[in-house]
């Protein structure tokens, strides 16, 4: 039964998704379809570390543009590329149509460490940012722009298209960052370089998001910080989350997923927190809601039907019961 | 007829043994004689008077009808059967001219004497509690036969309470019945509603009349799905009798409880009835939805049947959630606290951070207290308790040890092949040759007599006042004797007699990480019998091997094969106070990796067979019957990673004490065990039709001998009972052993009976070989 959601309040809200790891990802073009109906801002596709999964991101990219009309966020990392080669792979994205990026500096590859030589002749995110810039100011006067359906063909654009170029922005500090300040400075840096928003890594407790934000607008930053979040719906997931990021574990959340092996049951949980989470952010002035998906709709559309931003007419629990 | 509202904040039961087992102690002198009637009833009525103070002093009200008149001399069943004058017709005897039985007739029918046997015990509900199975029959008189409850509030009453008496219900009791020995084929106790329900009226008459508002109906047949009654009929009793007894004129208010699970279609049944207060088990059983009713709901949501402090902010939003199903809600207990210890305070040996983990019956009722604060006067009036419970929640659920990452990784990375040992016919081939052993093998189950010797030896190790090596001397100069004696019978399997083991839970959770052990953490089991469980606390693991260094020591001994004893995860779960944090499965799982070292250890040292008991796998079943498929799963599961990581030539086998097997007999088959011994003397070998049935293909040993009785069976006896189980059974598969372990009897009997189980072994083999 399809899902009838279409959003009800004002309040924006986006999906973050990763690119398949094999071809045949047959349900992951159904939760796009599901996700779609919604009609988020935007939905953000992850990049592998060294481009490994940059064709398969590319397809999900276009895939969402073409068949779905979302707005596609591409997700770029500068790690170990020359100016040259970061330079083709905006290029290459722009082309496919991709106007908006998150842009990261990436994580060492694997059997390197911080400190290292492994970043290649970009530096930082910032850096990243410029020349998303630079190559969109570059190519923009020659580009065409491909209208959806009608006869196909192109134009010239009235003018420039804007890119935008997302953050990232750490709620909690960046592993690498020595301090709240230098957080906020580095996030002041993006802003300067030409960041048009940022996106922060998941969290689990609201003042975390809160009190950052107030720390970055003290100190001059006036882009919107969207925050992001994911409903951990299973115990296997939030350790590993709390492991990779190093977040606060969320105590009662923990207890309550460690507690039983009823998959129901831990969907219920995570919703359920992710819900106080987002009405707690929204209600002090979050912008909109980025989600977090796994790939797996169910979860995230509970919460933004608990949360009111969207609303179903029929079938979501019947859904969400087929899916477990 | 009274109109006293429901207390806010009241208990389902407390214990009743007293804090340093007062009753069981009186109760047992007065068995011996060493004192009187008189004494006991004193002791009882003391006991009752410190009870009463004590709630009061723990928050709850003094003459509100919250503290529960729940006292017991044996068992809440024995007493509402001498109540209604449910007397075993070969016990009449103990019935006097004016109908009553007195307190030596009640033991006796609790205990037997000459050749009436006892009442049967059998497990209260999913607990480790067992109550007397009352028998019902077309003889049987129902008349108000006792009014010792009604002296009991009359008793309160005088000393300025109002308590509020509890029994167990109507449906309940009868459903909970079986039929008597007269009764004709196919008889049901519960078509004597009729006859028993003016009785109850009688009663409640008789307790409005010595000052009771409220009454407590006991009535958990109604959540169980494990009753031998049709729901229908079960439904159709519980309308028929709530009707009757509402209809009492003159009567306290009835408040009918139901622990152990959710009501579900009886709810909707009690609602339909004229009775004031229903109890919701809102712990194990659901909050009702859509749901909606004039009475009182008492939602029962601190738990009753386990020692953890819980998640009381949990438990009061279920409170406000219940709110949408009546104006008129207060709080109580999921079940008795009956099942708990007295006091976490109670305890100087255990942490302080562990304490601030535990409450036993004492903390739960000041938890209830507090929730009957917050239902009065709102949560903010409650808010620094419900704070305060959440951070020890946070504090257990991030302390040391709750989670240790080496044991959770090993037991994340389980792949199927942990929980297998292969094909059997190939195990059975390896096993054959290596143990050589012959037609009809022989063995004990383990333990051997426990003199006061031996007691008193490891008491005194325990207490400081020998040494190690004084202490592991004697043990083993008992083990020498057991041996000695074994290979004089002529048994082909020996044991080491476990003269260690103080019992067969405890001493495994004092080798273990994760578990901790109270010092007065008594509970009763049945009757004047009290076990004190440990707490298994965190993750857990084996830090050294633990019955290696004797099960070693005794196969140097001997030339026969010697088993290696250890307890099994689900038994181990069952007899201890448990963590709920996680699923029973995780923990299982724990406890069986545990076991698998052990295993693994004592196989490395040489034992080539090894005995997992699982006495306890059907007591654990649960309630509801869409429960069953998964607590089966897992707990067979846990059994198998315990001793899937031996060798082929490696013979594992399992022992369960009881009877029942028809129920979980594909279970016990999953087991996947080379040999498996139950208890079958007594029934008269009754389980081998089942065996032969379900097509069990293993070695398993029926009991010859029952170890319940100090009887000595003959050898013809032992032939016959031998000669039932190879009628159904291949020979190959059939083992010789007693029902059960040999710990509560004497040397002397032992030594006669197991003579005798080995010369009609001998016999059978004898007469099969020719």
């Amino acid at each position: 039964m399809a899902i009838e959601q279409a959003q009800v309040t004002g309040i924006p809200f986006s999906f973050e998704l990763y690119p398949p790891r094999s071809p045949l990802a047959g349900t992951l073009w159904d939760t796009i379809r599901r996700l779609a109906d919604t009609s988020p801002e935007f939905m953000s596709v992850t990049y592998g570390a060294n481009g490994s999964s940059r064709q398969s991101s590319l397809r999900v990219l276009r895939h969402l543009k073409e068949e779905t009309g979302v707005h596609p966020l591409a997700h770029l990392t500068c790690v170990g590329s020359s100016h040259h080669e970061a330079n083709r792979l905006v290029r290459e994205f722009l082309d496919a149509g991709i106007t908006s990026f998150l842009a990261l500096r990436g994580d060492p590859p694997e059997g390197a460490a911080e400190g290292d030589d492994f970043l290649g002749d970009l530096g930082s995110a910032s850096e990243l940012v410029q020349l998303i810039h630079r190559v969109q100011t570059e190519r923009a006067q020659y580009a065409t722009i491909t209208s959806r359906g009608g006869g196909g063909g192109g134009r010239i654009p009235d003018r420039r298209e804007k890119v935008r170029v997302a953050v990232a922005a750490f709620p909690n500090g960046h592993p690498r960052s020595s301090g709240s300040q230098q957080d906020v400075d580095t996030l002041m840096a993006k802003e300067v370089s030409g960041a048009t928003m940022a996106i922060t890594q998941l969290f689990f407790h609201a003042e975390d998001y809160l009190g950052y934000v107030e720390r970055a607008r003290a100190g001059g930053v006036t882009i919107p910080i969207l925050p992001g979040l994911m409903p951990a719906t299973t115990p296997g997931r939030l350790e590993r989350i709390l492991q990779l990021t190093g977040e606060r574990r969320p105590d009662e959340l923990s207890r309550q997923l460690h507690s039983t092996d009823s998959a129901d049951q831990q969907l219920e949980y995570g919703v359920e927190h992710a819900t106080t989470l987002a009405g707690q952010v929204l209600a002090d002035g979050a912008p909109s809601l980025h989600l977090y998906t796994f790939n797996q709709h169910q979860a995230v559309l509970s919460v933004l039907e608990r949360v009111g931003l969207v609303s179903t007419t029929s079938g979501t629990t019947t859904t969400i019961k087929e899916k477990l | 007829m009274s109109a006293s509202a429901f207390p806010t904040g009241s208990i389902l039961g407390y214990p009743r043994i007293g804090r340093r087992r007062e009753l069981k102690k009186a109760v047992e002198a007065f068995w011996a004689g060493a004192i009187s009637a008189e004494q006991l009833e004193a002791t009882a009525a003391d006991l009752r008077a410190v009870t009463r103070e004590r709630l009061v002093s723990l928050g709850l009200g003094k003459t509100d009808s919250s503290i529960p008149e729940a006292f017991s001399y044996y068992d809440q069943v024995l007493d509402a059967a001498i109540t209604v004058g449910a007397v075993p017709t070969r016990f009449e005897s103990l019935v006097k001219a004016d109908g009553t039985v007195d307190l030596a007739g009640y033991f006796t029918i609790a205990r037997g004497e000459g050749q009436s046997t006892p009442a049967e015990m059998t497990k209260w509900f999913d607990t480790n509690y067992h109550y007397l199975v009352p028998e019902v029959g077309p003889e049987t008189n129902f008349r108000l036969a006792s009014d010792r409850l009604i002296r009991e509030v009359a008793e309160a009453t005088a000393a300025g309470y109002r308590t509020r008496p509890v029994i167990v219900g109507p449906v309940t009791f009868l459903a909970l019945s079986k039929a008597s020995e007269s009764a004709p084929a196919g008889y049901q106790p519960l078509d004597r509603l009729d006859d028993l329900l003016p009785v109850y009226a009688e009663m409640l008459a008789a307790l409005f009349a010595v000052g009771a508002e409220w009454v407590q109906l006991d009535e958990p047949a109604l959540v169980s799905e494990s009753i031998d009654v049709a729901r229908e009929e079960l439904l159709t009793a519980t309308k028929k009798a709530y009707d009757l007894l509402a209809a009492v004129t003159t009567r306290p208010q009835i408040f009918v409880a139901a622990p152990y699970g959710s009501l579900e279609d009886a709810l909707p049944v009690l609602e339909s009835t004229a009775i004031e207060a229903i109890g919701l088990d809102l712990v194990k059983g659901e909050l009702p939805e859509g749901f909606h009713t004039d009475k009182t709901l008492v939602g029962g949501v601190i738990d009753g049947h386990n020692i953890w402090r819980g998640d009381l902010a949990g438990a009061f939003a279920k409170l406000e959630k219940l709110r949408s199903s009546s104006d008129s809600v207060a709080v109580t207990s999921s079940t008795s606290l009956f099942h708990t210890p007295h006091d976490v305070d109670d305890e100087p040996l255990l942490s302080d951070q562990l304490k601030s983990w535990l409450a036993f019956a004492d903390q739960k009722t000041v938890q209830i207290a507090t929730l009957g604060k917050g239902l009065a006067d709102g949560a903010s009036a409650i808010q620094a308790e419900l704070d305060a419970a959440t951070a020890a929640l946070d504090d257990r659920h991030n302390a040391a040890g709750v989670r240790d990452d080496a044991v959770r990784s090993r037991a994340a990375s389980l792949s199927a092949q942990d929980f297998s040992r292969g094909d059997y016919a190939a195990r059975l081939a390896a096993q054959d040759a290596a143990l050589g052993l012959p037609f009809l093998p022989t063995t004990t189950i383990g333990s051997f007599p426990q003199t006061g010797d031996i007691r008193k030896k490891r008491a005194a190790f325990a207490a400081g006042r020998i040494s190690e090596l004084e202490y592991k001397e004697a043990m083993r100069a008992e083990i020498r004797n057991v041996v000695e004696l074994q290979e004089k019978i002529g048994l082909d399997v020996l044991v080491h007699g476990e003269p260690e083991r103080n019992d067969m839970v405890q001493y495994f959770a004092e080798n273990l990480d994760g578990f901790a052990v109270t010092q007065n953490g008594w509970v009763q089991s049945y009757g004047s019998r009290c076990t004190r469980p440990s707490i298994l606390w965190g993750d857990v693991s084996r830090p050294a091997p633990i019955t290696v260094e004797w099960s070693t020591y005794t196969q140097g001994l001997t030339s026969k094969p010697v088993k290696g004893m250890l307890t099994g995860p689900v038994t181990i779960l069952a007899w201890s106070f448990v963590r709920e944090d996680q699923p029973l499965r995780d923990t299982a799982n724990q406890v069986a990796l545990a076991l698998r070292d052990e295993i693994a250890d004592l196989e490395a040292a040489g034992i080539g067979i090894i005995q997992v008991d699982e006495p306890a796998l059907r007591e654990l079943l649960p309630l509801k019957n869409r429960d069953h498929a998964d607590y089966l799963d897992w707990s067979v599961n846990s059994f198998r990673l315990a001793t899937s990581g031996v060798e082929e030539k490696t013979q594992i086998h399992t022992h369960l004490c009881y009877s029942e097997f028809g129920v979980v007999i594909d279970a016990i088959d999953h087991l996947d065990a080379d040999v498996t011994s139950i208890e079958a003397a007594r029934s008269k070998m009754e389980v081998v039709p089942d065996i032969q049935s379900s097509g069990f293909g293993r070695g398993i040993g029926p009991g010859v001998y029952d170890i319940h009785s100090p009887r000595v069976p003959s050898v013809d006896e032992v032939i016959e009972l031998i000669d039932i189980a190879l009628g159904s059974i291949p020979n190959r598969q059939v083992w010789v052993n007693p029902d059960c372990g040999l710990k509560t009897r004497g040397y002397d009997e032992t030594v006669e009976s197991l003579t005798n189980v080995l010369a009609a072994t001998r016999a059978v083999r004898e007469r099969v070989a020719n």
